[in-house]
């Protein structure tokens, strides 16, 4: 697997389809690495509604119960979100991103963000044919609030080819497809889980 | 015991105690509530903060005025808090989680920038199923503090901290529709209404009184030949009168038949000057479960769809033709493989406008006929006109042919699942502008719905609506930002 550089990443952008790599908009060429694309936070995000729920069952909850853990905020350019120590928020990128079928693409935080204790993702990899802006899984490492801002470069995508090239990439049964926001979690949709998980054998 | 001095009890008094605390604690619960809205910080821009100070402090100016409030108008400031009170409804409902917010402010800037920077836009929806534009509200609140002599407007107007040179309108799509960017072109009609209402009070009176006495007289001569088919059951003598009391109601019907009915038409021609093609197609969409040829008398005074679809599509004439485009040193075929089932879609607009059923309904009655006949004797002139009032830059109409690259682009994003926010590829690109993207987003929509009449699953159109209201808001920050990045690098 060897990992797209400048120029590759360049000649992608302006591939003929489906082997096009998408990244929209690219604000500013700072974005550009040697073999990377900074990508900026989206101004939405998840939080967690901590009093309207107990121990959350991953696989016995329906998706309307995880909508009452969590809520949907946006925060206006311009405006700052602040993440507390020890908070978990679903935060994603500015950027809508599509993967041709032979890419696929790691994600990163920014190590300058990684020093003051920002973890940015931890699901880091994204397969061939994902399209949609990214989810990112932000939580404060650290022990001082942090304001972020939508807009900031949060991290970094790095691209691999994949091969040999798979036809209907990211097609059929995928969970999270063209997102826009992020994503709340479908882990219930995971029929495997159900076979092992305590709740769903105590039902039966 | 009652002290000799007090004054004897009297209704007047005893009702004026109760208003004087009654308002009070009336009036700071408004400030209060309005304050709420102040520091919600759920709004997608600060328009509805806006109107929400507006409120909170014309109730305070109200409360601190009241013990020099005389007792007979007490009744009066309670009715004024009960009204301002209900305007925050409008901010109530245009948080984040009721509006498309991510359009929110790409659509502000646009309004704005076609109608004036003092102008502010708050976008709520609303549960009937219409568009509309409620406001001015600061002018509004104005007229209503203005009599008051107990209060001088230069107190009310400095308490707004600035708000009072602003002009802040609400305006409403229907709930249902919220996610529904592409039918929300026919905002382009809504703020129609302000240059509508700017040319109606301009020009109208001048352009009916010289026209009043014809059409009178007209009326008169049809009223004089029904009755002396179907004589009234009074003395002949009262004739006479009889005619001239109808011919006087018949006029002023005539009259308002005309206003209402140019403020609307003043309104469609604003919105497709702005949007082209976009504004049609939503106009279209919106009128299709609405009978098309109703008169103006049996539906609020408005002018049959299939008259304002017709001079809708007029205006879109050079869109609708098939022709040769120069883009810069290169010729294009219009409308072309990509535009095309858009162009022909609407190209049967005129189809719908071929048949007269609308103008027979308006013809069959002497107040409707009068009317149309002078908007028709008159209508080039006064949409040119109205059209002057919009900026410079906004001088030449929207049109869908002399942008055939662009949308081709914009729509072939779409074809792949991306959102449609930008033109060309890194480091040749710049954003799309909102009347791009929603024309593209019909081309898109129209050309799926004719390669298969199935295709719009609440799935599929979601996933539309998605991309394209993510393309406006990445096309805004992209405008707004877009040049600081680059500056910083250089």
């Amino acid at each position: 697997m060897s990992t797209l550089t400048r120029d590759r990443i360049l000649e992608r952008f302006s591939s003929e389809l489906p082997h096009r790599l998408v990244v929209t908009p690219i604000l500013s060429k700072k974005q550009l690495g040697e073999a990377s694309i900074d990508v900026r936070l989206s101004n939405q995000f998840i939080v967690f509604r901590m009093h309207t729920f107990g121990v959350f069952q991953p696989f016995n909850s329906a998706h309307a119960k995880l909508k009452v853990m969590q809520e949907r905020q946006i925060v206006k350019f311009g405006k700052e979100f602040v993440l507390h120590p020890g908070i978990l928020a679903l935060g994603c990128t500015f950027e809508y991103i599509c993967l041709p079928s032979d890419v696929e693409c790691q994600v990163e935080g920014r190590s300058s963000w990684a020093r003051l204790g920002l973890q940015i993702a931890t699901a880091t990899s994204v397969e061939p044919g994902f399209k949609g802006v990214l989810t990112l899984e932000l939580s404060n490492l650290g022990t001082i609030p942090i304001e972020l801002y939508p807009g900031v470069r949060i991290a970094q995508l790095f691209f691999h080819d994949a091969k040999p090239e798979i036809t209907d990439a990211y097609g059929g049964t995928r969970k999270y497809r063209c997102p826009v926001g992020p994503q709340f979690s479908l882990i219930a949709n995971d029929k495997d889980g159900k076979v092992f998980s305590r709740q769903a054998n105590t039902n039966d | 015991m009652p002290s000799i001095d007090a004054p004897p009890w009297s209704e007047d008094n005893w009702r004026e105690s109760i208003l004087r605390y009654q308002l009070r604690v009336k009036g700071e619960t408004i400030e209060r509530l309005a304050e709420k809205f102040e520091y919600a910080g759920d709004f997608p821009t600060d328009t509805p903060v806006s109107l929400a100070r507006l409120i909170k402090h014309t109730a305070h100016v109200l409360v601190d005025h009241l013990p020099t409030t005389p007792p007979d108008q007490l009744m009066h400031v309670n009715l004024l808090l009960c009204s301002i009170a209900e305007h925050l409804r409008f901010v109530d409902r245009s948080r984040v989680a009721n509006t498309p917010w991510s359009m929110i402010q790409y659509t502000e800037e646009f309004l704005e920038r076609q109608t004036g920077a003092s102008n502010e836009f708050i976008i709520r929806p609303q549960w009937a199923y219409n568009y509309s534009l409620i406001g001015e509200f600061v002018e509004v609140i104005r007229t209503k503090i203005e009599p008051l002599d107990w209060i001088p407007t230069a107190t009310w107007k400095s308490s707004l901290c600035g708000l009072g040179d602003q002009k802040i309108y609400c305006l409403s799509f229907p709930r249902i529709e919220r996610l529904n960017c592409l039918l929300h072109a026919n905002w382009g009609h809504e703020i129609g209404h302000i240059f509508a209402k700017q040319w109606i009070d301009n020009n109208f009176a001048q352009m009916w009184s010289s026209e009043e006495t014809q059409i009178k007289n007209r009326i008169e001569r049809e009223i004089q030949q029904e009755i002396q088919r179907n004589p009234p059951p009074v003395d002949p003598l009262f004739a006479k009168f009889v005619v001239q009391e109808m011919a006087a109601d018949q006029v002023n019907d005539a009259m308002q038949v005309a206003k209402d009915g140019l403020t609307e038409l003043i309104c469609d021609a604003i919105g497709i000057h702005l949007l082209g093609p976009a504004a049609l197609a939503a106009a279209c969409e919106f009128s299709a479960p609405l009978p098309i040829d109703e008169s103006p008398l049996k539906c609020d005074m408005y002018p049959p769809w299939r008259y304002r679809i017709r001079l809708m599509a007029e205006m879109c004439g050079d869109d609708l033709q098939e022709q040769t485009v120069q883009l810069g040193d290169v010729e294009t075929k219009y409308p072309g493989p990509v535009i095309e089932p858009f162009w022909n879609w609407l190209k049967e607009t005129k189809l719908l406008a071929q048949n007269t059923a609308d103008k027979e309904a308006l013809n069959s009655d002497i107040r409707t006929r009068e009317a149309y006949r002078l908007i028709e004797d008159k209508w080039e002139a006064i949409r040119a006109q109205a059209l002057q009032a919009l900026p410079r830059e906004s001088a030449e109409c929207y049109r869908l042919f002399k942008r055939v690259r662009v949308i081709e682009n914009l729509v072939r994003r779409l074809e792949q699942d991306t959102p449609p926010n930008e033109i060309g590829t890194w480091p040749d690109n710049s954003p799309a502008s909102l009347e791009n993207i929603l024309n593209a987003a019909w081309v898109f929509k129209i050309a799926k719905i004719r390669q298969d009449p199935d295709w719009v699953s609440t799935d599929n159109f979601e996933k539309l609506c998605r991309l394209v209201l993510k393309a406006t808001e990445v096309a805004f920050v992209h405008s707004t930002y877009g040049e600081q990045l680059k500056n910083l690098e250089e």
